[in-house]
């Protein structure tokens, strides 16, 4: 096809040419409908008036109507009070008569077809306004099935009056009776709908083709539907969080986003002191050997934004859950990219409420939760398993060579137990320190306000104590939001204030309680707490030729004023304005700005049982550590929003943002204190001997330069574009700068294909790559550092070189892929999401000690690579899903799995894997391995000859002794499968949901059966054990047993024996509620609404491990109840 | 007009957002000292080269380890029974955990020290123009003594038996800050290095103001600051560095060197007088004894901790598991049942607390007279070593013999015999003389004596061989070689 230039003019023309047309139009509009009618000219007609005479209005009526062929319409006796008319003889137009008849502010005439004129009288204006009145206005809201829908928003234009409807879809409002209402509903179309004088308006509303359309992601920079995206992103509302825990937002994200991992913390287990270890979708760095600080926080932690701004773990625990809005989860490239160099873990992004306009609401929120210890893990020896446990393992052995007068003692000393056994001594340790931990906690809010003006303020103290006594976490907070729309302009302001006291246990650490024999009474005859268990209270000199348990009675220091506490404050103040140049372009700019401070104090009774061999003056510790951090973050953007040609739909954002974060930290330590004083520094004698105040200081700053493309074509064919520059002042002095990226694409195959829509909803695969950063990492690794060296001599003080830089240490880069399918179906009676990703991490920043004649340890170097990959789905189908008669009944499944890969570290980390095997640690750095795999030597068991382990070496000879290079991947700590199935149930105002969470293809290092039933040392024989040590070893030859002999008091090396499969179903929430609304006794007591739940968390446990949990601190179960008010 | 007014305002914010970044991320630690904060002026300069120094009398190196403690466990020179913390030192079974970790200590520290020494060199170029030329090469020329001296020290603790096999792998050696390691030299390509080093720092130090005022005056040179001018006594100096040249020289075998550069150092204190034998009332004063000999050093090192260490390893209120001190016996056969020896009566002496009924160490205790100037000093290089090379060096034993007469004439003693063998008696004297100054177990490893008089009993030796003398590099080390 030939293309003719004058066509391209033409095209160029265009937009002349279609002006040109418009003002022809427009003129000719004009022409028609602008000259007046014909009428005009009758009213031009005149009448003759043959002399001067005074007449009534009517008799001029009959004057026209003679005279023209003109009829008139009037009220009768309309006129009767009107003055007379003078008229005079002459000739008059028609118009002018009728003015001159009547005065025109009382009434007016017009000309109608049909020669008619009609004579109104014109109603007083005041009278006007006043005619129209507010009425109430009652009705129903249903779908086009008839179905009620509850929580329309029913609005009067123009005023602030808003009404909800209820669960049957009815609502009451009172409105102008000439006013105009305003329906709106997520996933339906906005209804407009004048009063005109009814008071019963039943409105049908329109589904959005869609239901999931209207869903918006908030990135925290920017808000977009869902529909249109390309990332894996899952969105929760405050509700669903709510309803699986009324802890806090980390517990209930567990239950309910597949990759959304909450590493169980063995060592601690439920302190509530003690912050969880989160991942998303795995891991990106090694943690064992990371360069970090005090302040750093764990760098496979994603990113918290609350609110549009950064903030801590600690805050997001401590966060009230009846404040969450809705938290967002990012998980790959395409949605993180936007966060630069803090992406690489993922980001939760958590918005609270927001301040909604109308009249003065309140709500109120009680939480009371019942927290049990699981004592049921343990499986400790009996009183009488005990002590014959310590005569098999040769405790009262007095060795060869003994005189048979110092073997007499001892035997002295197991006959006096043994008698104590008799007699029933059988003490239980373990309760001792155990208590039933109570929550409970208050939140209210109240907010309301104009359109123009809105405000929100809430509150919230929350008590808590742990399942061990005296373990407490309190926590408060007070937050006001201010916000102030006035046509394109608007202003937020945002405050938050908390605090949290926190008191760890005197009872100290959990093992204690579980190392106590129970043959030992917890007191004496005469009821009083001794220091030692076997009664006495002075320590036994040293040398003494028996050696007998001498062991501390743990109950002794739990009565002394020791502590170890802690408070922080924190303050947080977010300001946000926003622009609206035009409807296409917003500009937005915020600033944040916080400090939070914490103070722990440490105190150790000087009357301690671990100071008893230490002089007066330096009995008792003291120790307070001050930790500030102060941060601020600023940024501005704007965003371009367009539809063209209704198919192109394109959205640009350009944000610029810049943070600083100043951290100080100062601690002292204080030693010695009279007897029997409290923790108070003043009575101490003086600070440690040549101790140095602790000190740190830092000052971190990053800067960002985010551009983003969002592009859709149809609502078919997506594409996304995001890029990131990060700056920050953790990398090397030359390489400040680093760039960040993700593109992204999606299909959603159910607009291309035009799919029925009752049957497929949504089906949308998308697929994005990307590269990510993590800045937790690394401090001032780009500069040489000095030290001041401790001593003097006669020249002065000296400096000390205490690191040397590393300027060209890179950030840590994560490469993304990440590949998705969204379905909905059966009017999303059936939703799925598939997730698949692979993260390469490269290059790994590992802190490596180089040869030591180089000077330098601990050199951060970039070397090696981490790969993880995983996959992920989350299933949902209601069975019934009747929202007539509000029953919804749906069951649900999620399940993650992934591993890790290491790789390109050569020998880079051997200092790490010698670091390894000195400790009892499995993991291993080896290329091509997992960091998640568990090294060991096999072991092929217990030789029933001897008692002895047998080993299996590489070259497949078996032998006695373990030589470690013989160690091979014996498991993986990372499980094959582990997720959520869960199922709903919402029956009117009744709801129940139970989220039972599976694990398998995990293993474990049992260390319960490392520790307590082998490796028992000859000075730990007289702890207590776990029973498998009595029971479950060799004992006599030929005996097929799983553990050594019981007599070996030397070590075991650790071996496959020790590795154990953990599979294991947990019930992790399981909640019961009911919700009452429009009932009559609620609007009797001035309530809308009021709610209760009752739920259980981590209520039960099977397992195929047998091992001790919680070390420290036992794990609990948590039973709570809620009450919900608003009014 | 409205609209152009946010316009430019947020144009303005962009461009000043943009335009602060650079600055913005050029953060300073506030809790940490950086290399620019340092050496912008000259005080920094001087701190950052007197950590050096400090560096030299941590524990690990002269403080401890390398003058009073390991090198004097290997040398025999305490009685270390088998129940002594210290035994498997005493054992030589390097192996063993304690002497590992205190060997990965000395050889670690011994490093550090050396990068600290490159990195100063290589700073005061970087920085040049913050001292004067003159004063940057009087403390460039220390620096690079202290880098030779370490090495030189590493190379006799970890390297072959020179005498033996003086082309064996050693250890490496570094004279730049670098963060990859350097190989493993043989021992006569580390000696050639040290050399080098020392001859570099020589032709560095010509200044020195101990040539023209001795060790502790101020001379007027280097605008009169004392940090240049002053108590060069306790500095790496120009004299300090000709005597590890002449024991390095008698190291490597080279008998003819060492013998030139001895004489020249004797020929030094000759012509002048700041470097006078220590007289006998000062050396043996009843308040206040000169117990180092402090006259005679050239360098010693100033550790203002000297008499807290002296308190740890030979306070006669220590148990016996823990003191440092030789068996009755051992010390009267050493001096030779002499006590006119100087070297003997103020240092050694039955304490009255502590119920110990042997001879205890006294020669790092303090003294009544605070102001005394020989306080708080190491001996590292000394007078008497200059004699001992010179007699041992000696072409003709006669002359051998009158450096050791005139030694033992200043130590209170006698001349000795026309016939008497000048070898066995710088044995003789290397064992009284530098007592508590790590000297003798390297004089040992370097004329490769067979065997050793063992410390832990009344009589008998200890066989040395390869195993006793060459002590294993640490795993630190071997783990990335």
């Amino acid at each position: 096809m030939k293309f003719k230039l004058t066509d391209a003019l033409f095209y160029f023309r265009k937009g002349l040419i279609i002006n040109i047309m418009r003002t022809f139009i427009f003129l000719f509009c004009t022409a028609i409908f602008g000259f007046s009618p014909a009428n005009l000219f009758s009213q031009n007609v005149k009448v003759v008036i043959n002399a001067d005479k005074t007449v009534t209005v009517d008799e001029v009526f009959d004057i026209i109507k003679q005279q023209t062929n003109y009829t008139f319409i009037y009220q009768e006796d309309l006129f009767k009070k009107l003055p007379k008319v003078h008229l005079k003889k002459g000739k008059i137009r028609v118009n002018e008569l009728l003015q001159a008849s009547f005065p025109s502010k009382d009434f007016n005439f017009s000309f109608t077809n049909g020669n008619t004129i009609l004579v109104k009288e014109i109603p007083a204006e005041k009278v006007v306004v006043f005619q129209s009145k507010s009425i109430e206005i009652k009705g129903i809201v249903t779908n086009a099935k008839k179905e009620p829908l509850p929580g329309v928003n029913v609005k009067v234009k123009g005023t602030n009056a808003v009404a909800q409807t209820d669960f049957d879809g009815k609502y009451t409002i009172i409105a102008p009776n000439d006013g105009i209402l305003l329906f709106t509903f997520i996933g339906y179309k906005a209804e407009i709908i004048a009063v005109n004088n009814r008071p019963n308006i039943n409105i049908v509303l329109a589904e959005e083709t869609k239901q999931l359309e209207g869903v918006v992601v908030n990135t925290g920079v920017t808000v977009r539907k869902k529909e249109l995206i390309t990332g894996a992103v899952t969105i929760f509302r405050g509700e669903e969080l709510r309803q699986v825990s009324t802890q806090n937002a980390v517990q209930a994200l567990k239950s309910l986003d597949p990759s959304f991992i909450v590493l169980d913390n063995n060592l601690v287990g439920s302190n509530p002191n003690v912050l969880p270890t989160i991942e998303v979708r795995g891991q990106t760095s090694l943690t064992s050997n990371q360069v970090d600080s005090q302040f750093r926080d764990d760098p496979n932690q994603p990113l918290f934004i609350l609110d549009g701004f950064p903030t801590t773990l600690q805050q997001v625990v401590d966060l009230d859950i009846n404040r969450i809005a809705s938290i967002t989860l990012l998980k790959d490239a395409a949605s993180t990219a936007l966060y630069g160099s803090r992406s690489a873990n993922g980001v939760v992004v958590i918005e609270t409420n927001k301040p909604i306009p109308g009249k003065l609401q309140f709500s109120y929120v009680y939480n009371s939760s019942y927290e049990v210890a699981d004592l049921s893990v343990y499986h400790l020896m009996n009183a009488e398993q005990k002590l014959e446990f310590e005569r098999l393992s040769g405790a009262f052995y007095a060795g060869d060579g003994a005189t048979p007068a110092t073997q007499y003692k001892w035997d002295q000393v197991y006959n006096n137990r043994l008698a104590d056994v008799r007699r029933g001594v059988n003490t239980y340790w373990l309760n001792e320190p155990i208590q039933m931990g109570i929550t409970s906690g208050h939140s209210l809010s109240f907010g309301g306000g104009s359109e123009e003006f809105r405000f929100n303020l809430a509150g919230n103290y929350k008590t808590k104590s742990g399942t061990m006594k005296g373990s407490e976490h309190n926590t408060w907070g007070y937050n006001g939001s201010l916000t102030y729309k006035k046509n394109k302009l608007s202003f937020n302001n945002n405050f938050f204030v908390s605090g949290a006291d926190n008191n760890e246990s005197q009872y100290g650490s959990f093992e204690t309680w579980a190392k106590a024999s129970p043959y030992y009474p917890k007191y004496n005859e005469n009821g009083v707490i001794t220091r030692y268990m076997d009664g006495t209270s002075l320590p036994i000199p040293e040398k003494q030729p028996i050696i007998v348990n001498h062991a501390i009675n743990p109950l002794y220091n739990v009565f002394l004023p020791s502590y170890d506490k802690s408070n922080d404050f924190n303050f947080t103040n977010n300001f946000a304005i926003n622009y609206d140049v035009n409807s296409h372009i917003r500009t937005t700019g915020a600033i944040s700005v916080s400090q939070l401070n914490t103070y722990a104090t440490t105190f150790v009774s000087p009357d301690d049982t671990q100071f008893i061999n230490n002089i007066a003056t330096e009995k008792g510790t003291y120790n307070r550590n001050e930790i500030s951090r102060k941060k601020w973050e600023a940024n501005l953007g704007g965003t371009y929003s367009n539809v063209f040609n209704n198919v192109h739909s394109l959205n640009y954002t350009i944000r610029a943002s810049g943070r600083e974060a100043k951290n100080t930290a100062y601690g002292t330590d204080l030693i010695g204190f009279p007897s029997g004083v409290q923790g108070i520094p003043e009575f101490a004698f003086g600070y440690k001997p040549n101790g140095k105040p602790s000190s740190l200081s830092e000052l971190v700053r990053s800067v960002d330069l985010t551009n983003q493309v969002n592009y859709a074509y149809d609502k078919r064919f997506l594409f996304d574009f995001t890029q990131t520059m990060s700056g920050a002042t953790n990398f090397g002095t030359n390489k400040k700068y680093s760039p960040y990226w993700g593109i992204g694409f999606g299909w959603n195959l159910n607009n291309e294909f035009k799919m029925n829509e009752d049957i497929v909803n949504i089906l949308k695969v998308r697929a994005n790559i990307g590269q990510t950063g993590n800045q937790n990492l690394v401090g001032y690794a780009s500069y040489d550092v000095y030290a001041y060296d401790p001593n003097t001599n006669i020249f002065g003080a000296g400096l000390g070189i205490s690191q040397i830089a590393n300027p060209n240490l890179e950030p840590q880069r994560t490469k993304d892929l990440s590949l998705g399918l969204d379905l909905a179906m059966f009017r999303n009676r059936l939703t799925a999401t598939f997730g698949a990703y692979r993260r390469q991490t490269s290059p790994q920043i590992v802190a490596i000690d180089l040869a030591a004649s180089t000077g330098v340890t601990a050199y951060p170097l970039n070397v090696g690579y981490l790969t993880t990959r995983g996959l992920e789905i989350k299933i949902n189908y209601n069975f019934i899903y009747d929202l007539r008669n509000n029953f919804i009944w749906g069951v649900g499944l999620m399940s993650a799995s992934g591993d890790n890969k290491l790789g390109g570290f050569n020998n880079a980390l051997s200092s790490l894997n010698d670091a390894a095997q000195k400790t009892t640690s499995l993991t291993r750095y080896y290329d091509g391995a997992s960091s998640n795999d568990l090294w060991a030597v096999p072991s092929l068991g217990i030789d029933p000859a001897t008692g002895r382990e047998v080993f299996l070496k590489k070259n497949g000879q078996t032998t006695f002794t373990l030589d470690k290079k013989d160690e091979v991947v014996m498991g993986n700590s990372r499980e094959t499968a582990t997720g959520v199935v869960s199922t709903n149930l919402a029956y009117k105002g009744f709801s129940f949901g139970l989220f039972v969470r599976y694990s398998f293809g995990a293993e474990r290092f049992n260390s319960a059966l490392y520790n307590k039933v082998e490796n028992i040392a000859k000075s730990n024989i007289f702890d207590n054990q776990d029973e498998r040590a009595f029971t479950d070893r060799w004992t006599t030859p030929g005996q097929l047993a799983e553990f050594k002999a019981i007599g070996l008091t030397n070590a075991t090396p650790i071996s496959s024996r020790f590795i154990q499969k953990d599979d294991y179903v947990s019930g992790e929430s399981i909640r019961l509620g009911y919700r009452f609304t429009d009932r009559a006794w609620l609007k009797r007591a001035g309530l809308t609404a009021f709610g209760f739940n009752a739920l259980a968390n981590e209520f039960f446990r099977v397992s195929s491990l047998k091992a001790e949990r919680g070390i420290d601190y036992p794990f609990s179960r948590i039973y709570s109840i809620s009450l919900n008010v608003s009014f | 007009m409205k609209k152009h007014l946010y316009k430019i305002t947020f144009l303005f914010l962009v461009s000043l957002a943009a335009g602060s970044c650079s600055d913005f991320l050029e953060v300073v630690p506030q809790d940490q000292i950086l290399e620019s904060q340092t050496y912008s002026s000259e005080a920094g300069v001087q701190n950052v080269h007197n950590g050096l120094y400090l560096q030299l009398s941590s524990r690990s190196l002269y403080g401890q380890q390398l003058t009073m403690d390991a090198v004097e466990i290997l040398a025999q020179q305490y009685n270390i029974s088998g129940t002594h913390y210290q035994a498997s030192m005493a054992t030589y079974a390097y192996a063993e955990k304690t002497p590992k970790a205190t060997l990965s200590g000395i050889w670690e520290k011994a490093y550090t020290t050396i990068l600290s020494s490159n990195k100063f060199l290589e700073s005061i170029d970087e920085h040049a123009g913050v001292i004067s030329v003159e004063k940057a090469n009087l403390l460039k020329g220390e620096a690079i003594a202290i880098r030779a001296m370490l090495h030189f020290d590493m190379l006799r603790l970890f390297g072959p038996i020179y005498k033996v096999a003086p082309g064996d792998p050693s250890v490496p050696y570094y004279d730049k800050p670098v963060t990859t390691s350097n190989p493993i030299l043989p021992a006569k390509e580390v000696v050639a290095k040290v050399l080098a080093d020392l001859d570099l720092s020589l032709s560095l130090l010509t200044k020195d103001p101990i040539l023209t005022v001795g060790k502790y005056a101020a001379s007027s040179a280097f605008d009169g600051n004392p940090y240049y001018a002053a108590n060069r006594g306790q500095r790496m100096n120009y004299l300090a560095v000709k005597c590890l040249k002449a024991r390095v020289l008698l190291y490597s075998g080279d008998k003819v060197g060492a013998s030139t550069v001895a004489n020249e150092v004797i020929a030094f204190t000759k012509s002048n007088q700041f470097f006078p034998w220590t007289p006998f009332l000062e050396a043996t004063n009843a308040a206040n004894p000169d117990r180092t000999f402090s006259s005679e050093n050239f360098f010693s090192l100033s550790d203002y901790t000297l008499y807290t260490k002296q308190k740890d390893l030979f306070d006669s209120s220590l148990d016996d598991f823990t003191i440092y001190a030789p068996l009755l016996s051992r010390l009267t056969a050493v001096f030779e049942s002499n006590d006119n020896d100087y070297r003997s009566l103020p240092s050694w002496k039955i304490p009255i607390v502590g119920g110990k009924t042997q001879k205890t160490f006294f020669k790092y205790e303090d003294v009544t007279d605070k102001t005394k100037l020989f306080r708080l000093q190491i001996p590292m290089l000394k007078l008497s070593e200059m004699y001992l090379i010179a007699a041992e060096t000696a072409p003709v034993p006669a002359d051998g013999i009158a450096f050791l007469n005139t030694l033992r004439f200043n130590r209170g003693l006698t001349n000795l015999a026309a016939t008497a063998v000048v070898a066995t008696e710088v044995t003789k004297e290397y064992k009284k003389e530098f007592m508590g100054e790590g000297q003798l177990f390297f004089y040992y490893k370097r004329i490769n004596s067979a065997t050793i008089p063992l410390g832990s009993a009344a009589s008998g030796n200890v066989t040395m061989g390869p195993l006793q003398y060459v002590l294993p590099l640490p795993d630190s080390e071997i783990n990335f070689q």
